[in-house]
């Protein structure tokens, strides 16, 4: 036959949708930003070189380890770590210009990774999937506002490093790696992570803490009076505790463009409130403060590391609450939230495993 | 099979803790400072080497059905001799080796190394396994001591005496002297000799 048509026969799928993991991480991002600007405009520099380093810190750990697994770029990425390390070594022989040169290392963090973005997209390639720079945001949320440049750029890192890429990247994950880089920082610098904050609420002139830690001391009359301040304008605790009002909105956005599903916060708080009310402490107030509400809607909900099954999530959300509430109320810690998520990542693919259903005409196993 | 060749995968393809993975407990545990890792290091050392003689030596009177007390008894036997020398010439070391000193006695790796070969093979042999043995595993372990004593107090502290540090400004991870830490270092080394592996070709 002399026909010179072709037959052209595609692989599927053949619907693609819109939804990508870019536009999913956008969309956290997108719900995080009231927070985050309204942190900034409480808490200024301080607090923004600690976003900024958590950011920066996590896009260009991404980067350099895309750049080392597919061993591209390699000898750019040896001159831009070259030029951190000259940086470090200036921080240490010029003390007096410390403020300034820790600004110039976030910000060369920022340059090259901004740069990788535009050489890629010349070459119509991906950069990123704005994976890392949710990470580096959620990490920075749960520092404290006055924590040191450098503990946000290392935990960034070691969160990046180990709690996603050394598993495989993005997918692979067993732990939400936001939690581990806070958890790495908690058990390395604890002073540093858990006592620089701004000043309290006024309770105490003397002491700085936040209302969760003041709550655990017994320290409080009335944990009422916190409601209004855990709800707008919290001063004293995390970068992410500012306003519970403002991330409870953003969490509600994100459930409604179905990014998230209601059960995992849905179980996760229920279970802190009927756990609080049983346990003889004030419900609402352990529900707004800490990181609960972040924990619940932004942590917990990671769709790697939490379950996939419907059944799944309300006992992954279910045991999150409950371990939360455990951890604050019988531990040493005042809050409990990290490992409480931590834990639970750990189980989560039993969960899955346990709550499958029969396959219509076999026999249960 | 060479002597060479058997202290090689000593040190590296059959490297007790990082391939073999046994007598992890006490490796993790004391590593947590670079005199206590060479110490222990030189304490397993010496009883895995002598036991591993003594019981090829023995080996052919030793009934199939009581084997395990009686390797037990004799490494028993070694351990009390490392534990009263610590005890008599170094008595800050065997207070901070603590516990892990008798634990010897039930390390994996000598009673597994006397099970799987000095229980099997002649003296000689026996003894070059023990030496491959303990030399892989006191390198791994002061490698461990290395890194986190350094790096969780930012020095290197052996008999009272500072060899080396990072400095007043290094403010140490204490991540890395802590459980997790150990087991942090341990799987980073683990990779890096798979790595290492991989690119020679060995």
């Amino acid at each position: 036959m002399s026909q010179d048509r072709k037959l052209y026969t595609a692989v599927s799928p053949h619907l693609r949708s819109r939804v990508t993991v870019a536009s999913i991480m956008g969309a956290v991002l997108v719900a995080l930003m009231p927070v985050t600007l309204y942190a900034l405009y409480l808490f200024g520099i301080t607090g923004g070189i600690v976003i900024a380093g958590c950011v920066f810190g996590a896009m260009f750990t991404e980067s350099v380890w895309k750049r080392l697994k597919h061993n591209e770029g390699t000898r750019r990425l040896y001159a831009e770590i070259g030029v951190l390390a000259l940086l470090l070594v200036g921080m240490i022989a010029l003390p007096g210009q410390y403020e300034i040169l820790q600004w110039v290392f976030v910000l060369a963090m920022a340059i090259s990774v901004v740069s990788q973005m535009n050489a890629k997209r010349a070459q119509k390639k991906r950069a990123t999937d704005w994976s890392a720079a949710l990470t580096g945001l959620l990490l920075a949320l749960t520092l404290p506002p006055r924590a040191p440049w450098w503990i946000a750029v290392v935990g960034a890192a070691v969160a990046i490093s180990l709690g996603k890429e050394i598993f495989g990247g993005l997918g692979f994950n067993v732990f939400n790696p936001a939690l581990v880089g806070r958890a790495f920082l908690v058990m390395s610098w604890p002073v540093l992570v858990t006592t620089t904050w701004f000043s309290n609420l006024g309770i105490d002139a003397g002491t700085s803490a936040t209302p969760l830690m003041l709550a655990k001391q017994k320290a409080v009359q009335s944990t009422a009076a916190y409601y209004g301040p855990l709800l707008f304008n919290n001063y004293g605790g995390c970068i992410g505790e500012v306003s519970a009002a403002l991330l409870i909105a953003g969490g509600l956005f994100l459930v409604w463009v179905k990014v998230i599903d209601w059960r995992i916060p849905a179980s996760y708080l229920g279970t802190m409130l009927i756990m609080s009310m049983a346990l003889g402490v004030d419900p609402v107030f352990h529900l707004l403060a800490g990181g609960a509400i972040l924990g619940a809607f932004f942590m917990a909900t990671d769709y790697v590391t939490s379950c996939t099954a419907p059944k799944g999530k309300i006992i992954f959300g279910v045991g999150c609450g409950f371990l939360t509430m455990v951890l604050r109320m019988y531990s040493g810690m005042p809050e409990g939230v990290t490992f409480a998520i931590l834990f639970m990542n750990m189980a989560a693919p039993l969960i899955d495993r346990l709550v499958r259903p029969r396959v219509f005409g076999t026999v249960k196993a | 099979m060479n002597v060479l060749e058997h202290l090689k995968n000593g040190i590296f393809r059959k490297n007790v803790l990082l391939r073999l993975m046994i007598g992890l407990c006490s490796a993790l545990a004391v590593s947590t400072s670079v005199e206590n890792a060479f110490f222990m290091g030189m304490a397993a050392s010496f009883v895995l080497v002598m036991s591993n003689v003594i019981i090829s030596l023995l080996r052919k009177l030793i009934p199939n059905s009581i084997r395990i007390p009686i390797f037990i008894v004799i490494i028993s036997s070694f351990v009390t001799i490392v534990d009263l020398t610590l005890k008599a010439y170094f008595p800050e070391v065997y207070q901070s080796l603590g516990v892990w000193i008798p634990l010897i006695v039930v390390n994996c790796m000598i009673l597994g190394r006397a099970e799987a070969f000095a229980s099997r093979n002649g003296v000689l042999w026996s003894a070059i396994d023990g030496i491959a043995t303990a030399m892989g595993f006191t390198l791994v372990l002061l490698m461990m001591g290395i890194i986190r004593e350094l790096l969780g107090t930012g020095k290197i502290v052996m008999f009272d005496r500072v060899l080396v540090s990072l400095g007043q400004g290094f403010l140490a991870p204490t991540f890395m002297i802590t459980f997790p830490g150990a087991f942090l270092t341990f799987g980073l080394l683990a990779g890096l000799l798979n790595k290492l592996e991989s690119k020679v070709g060995s």
